[in-house]
């Protein structure tokens, strides 16, 4: 009965499918955002008769359908368990999975960016720190790829070669290597960030080089830090872009008397916000690491009461010294963080006194990633 | 690193328009229309002239009747035959589009049919084997000058191919995207030949696999449609490659 009626059967079951994504489509409320691809989500287009006559409406359709797909996020995943479990793909959009992480193929080495970098920090270094006689050290962090592509077989530059190169083109600056300092899960699963609480030794290392005075080495962040966790799980920025299941992350973060006492004002180039170190509104926001220092900030000052060293660090970095800033903050009396993807370099003296700085007692770091370095056109 | 680009070329373009084919004949078969095959396992051909009968069939056919016979065909002398073969094919390739790099195409395959006329097509009846080689050899040889941008860009491919350029034969990308593709890769090269067809069909003749196959088709069509809808939501826009053809 079954066999003699199957193709009708068939036919009916694939137009039903048809239908009904299509009603699904059309009755579903737009999205505007993505929360696993972390983007804003493709709109309706504007309905114009000269549009449609030209074949533009159809080419802003595509994006808009495609982006408001219903179970969109189903079918992604539907795919990406497909491609690596079926056809033993490598990687998802460059996306791999090792040793429990989730990781982007880095490849191949950028020397046009690394060149941009470099002369953005140039700059930086002859308008504002050579006036002053500062002599900035660099630390440049290693994306996870440099721990797992090798032992995945997955494609990756060749990391010495791209530290070789950034001290060759900023040869006025002093190199601290923290490569052999972290592991691998010293980062998230699911994201491209460090994990704040497994970074105490490496802060306390950067400050050491920095300064010459450390703490002792067998301190661990339950002696000086209590560490506190974020209910909401931590799904980071591979985990909506490779679309596999995977489990999240869980986001801590250190605090003890002095932290909690600081004082943090950001500067947005228009106005001055006092806030603290960790924005608890941010870390239920789109990207929870945005918790540390409230993620993109042109410029943030963090004001230590409890100081004494009378020292002050001025750091240019990226979303990595987001999290490791806090675990410097007992050995200053302040630390300015300064990004330049959201501030243009020529920019800084209208909103920094450096000539108010100590030039004996200030302290200068560079900390970016090798993933910005490779990728640095948003420096400004 | 060429080869396998060339080689993957040749499978995509072979899917895109051989599959863009299918969806019109299924489209037509639902109005009533009965459009016939355009391609039919054209990369098992043992000579370039059964590959001309076997890939993008109407192409071949329309040209045929409409350019090749009416100039005379090959029942003229012979300098003239040549010249028609030589004409049909600039202008197929011309068809292909306004560049010189199609032209090249063209008169490749011009040069090739015109051999085997002459006296190639004998011996390539002697050895299956050499005779395959021989056809795929010269197809992905031609769908590089058939993908180029222009001339310059074209041998600028071949040339890398032939180890003549700065590019080595392999490398440690090449490598890398072998090992990620392969599965993909080796469904695709059989799915060029009849075999699975062939394979299935022999199957389910059997009286015992009837039922099974029939309750199985249900099944694997709805997977093979969830997958394609899959692939369609997660990629960007990609034109079929024949689509300005």
């Amino acid at each position: 009965m079954f066999l003699k009626y199957k193709d009708k059967i068939l036919s009916i079951i694939l137009f039903s499918f048809f239908i009904l994504l299509f009603v699904a489509q059309i009755l579903l409320p737009d999205k505007t955002y993505s929360e696993s691809e972390r983007r804003f989500l493709a709109k309706a287009p504007d309905f114009r008769a000269e549009e449609l006559s030209s074949g533009l409406l159809m080419d802003s359709c595509e994006p808009y359908v495609l982006d408001q797909f219903p179970m969109r996020d189903t079918f992604r995943s539907i795919k990406a368990v497909f491609e690596k479990y079926v056809l033993c793909k490598m990687d998802q959009h460059e996306i791999y999975e090792a040793e429990g992480h989730l990781s982007k193929m880095v490849y191949p080495m950028n020397e046009t960016m690394l060149n941009h970098a470099s002369e953005r920090f140039e700059n930086l270094y002859q308008t504002y720190l050579q006036p002053n006689s500062w002599n900035p050290y660099f630390v440049i962090v290693p994306d996870k790829n440099y721990y797992l592509a090798d032992s995945s077989h997955h494609l990756s530059l060749s990391y010495d070669e791209l530290y070789a190169y950034m001290q060759a083109k900023n040869s006025y600056m002093k190199w601290i290597d923290i490569r052999d300092r972290l592991y691998v899960d010293d980062y998230y699963q699911t994201d491209t960030h460090w994990k704040q609480e497994n970074l105490v030794e490496i802060a306390d290392y950067i400050v050491y080089e920095l300064t010459g005075e450390h703490k002792s080495t067998s301190h661990s962040s339950n002696q000086i830090y209590a560490s506190e966790e974020l209910k909401r799980p931590f799904y980071g920025v591979y985990y909506g872009q490779s679309a596999l299941p995977h489990k999240p992350d869980k986001i801590r973060f250190l605090t003890n008397e002095t932290l909690e006492n600081c004082i943090v004002t950001y500067t947005d180039g228009q106005n001055n916000t006092i806030a603290s170190l960790y924005d608890m509104e941010k870390a239920m926001g789109k990207d929870p690491y945005e918790l540390f220092l409230a993620g993109t900030m042109p410029i943030i000052s963090i004001d230590n009461p409890s100081g004494e060293s009378g020292r002050t660090l001025l750091m240019f970095r990226d979303s990595f010294g987001s999290s490791l800033a806090p675990l410097m903050v007992s050995y200053y009396d302040k630390i300015i963080l300064v990004d330049i993807r959201y501030i243009s370099s020529d920019l800084l003296g209208n909103y920094i006194s450096f000539d108010k700085l100590s030039k004996e007692n200030t302290d200068v770091l560079f900390l970016y990633s090798t993933l910005l370095l490779n990728d640095s056109m948003s420096l400004k | 690193f060429y080869w396998v680009y060339a080689i993957s070329f040749t499978l995509q373009i072979y899917y895109d328009f051989s599959g863009y084919s299918d969806m019109a004949i299924g489209l037509g078969k639902i109005l009533g229309f009965d459009y016939p095959e355009n391609f039919y396992y054209p990369y098992i051909s043992s000579s370039i002239t059964e590959f001309w009968r076997r890939w993008h069939i109407s192409l071949g056919s329309w040209f045929r009747d409409y350019v090749y016979i009416p100039l005379g065909g090959n029942r003229v002398k012979k300098s003239r035959w040549i010249a028609n073969i030589f004409l049909v094919w600039m202008l197929t390739g011309l068809w292909h589009g306004a560049s010189w790099n199609f032209v090249l195409w063209g008169l490749l395959y011009g040069v090739l049919l015109l051999v085997e006329k002459l006296f190639l097509l004998k011996y390539l009846k002697k050895s299956k084997f050499f005779s395959h080689i021989y056809v795929l050899f010269f197809v992905v040889t031609g769908f590089v000058i058939f993908q180029a941008e222009d001339i310059p860009d074209a041998f600028y491919s071949l040339k890398n191919m032939f180890c003549i350029g700065n590019l080595s034969l392999f490398s440690t990308e090449t490598g890398y995207y072998i090992r990620s593709y392969f599965v993909l890769f080796l469904a695709a090269v059989l799915g060029c030949t009849p075999i699975v067809k062939k394979g299935i069909e022999k199957l389910c003749q059997k009286e015992s696999m009837q039922k099974v196959c029939s309750l199985l088709e249900i099944p694997f069509l709805l997977i093979l449609l969830v997958l394609v809808t899959a692939y369609l939501v997660d990629g960007s826009f990609s034109p079929f490659l024949y689509f300005r053809f």
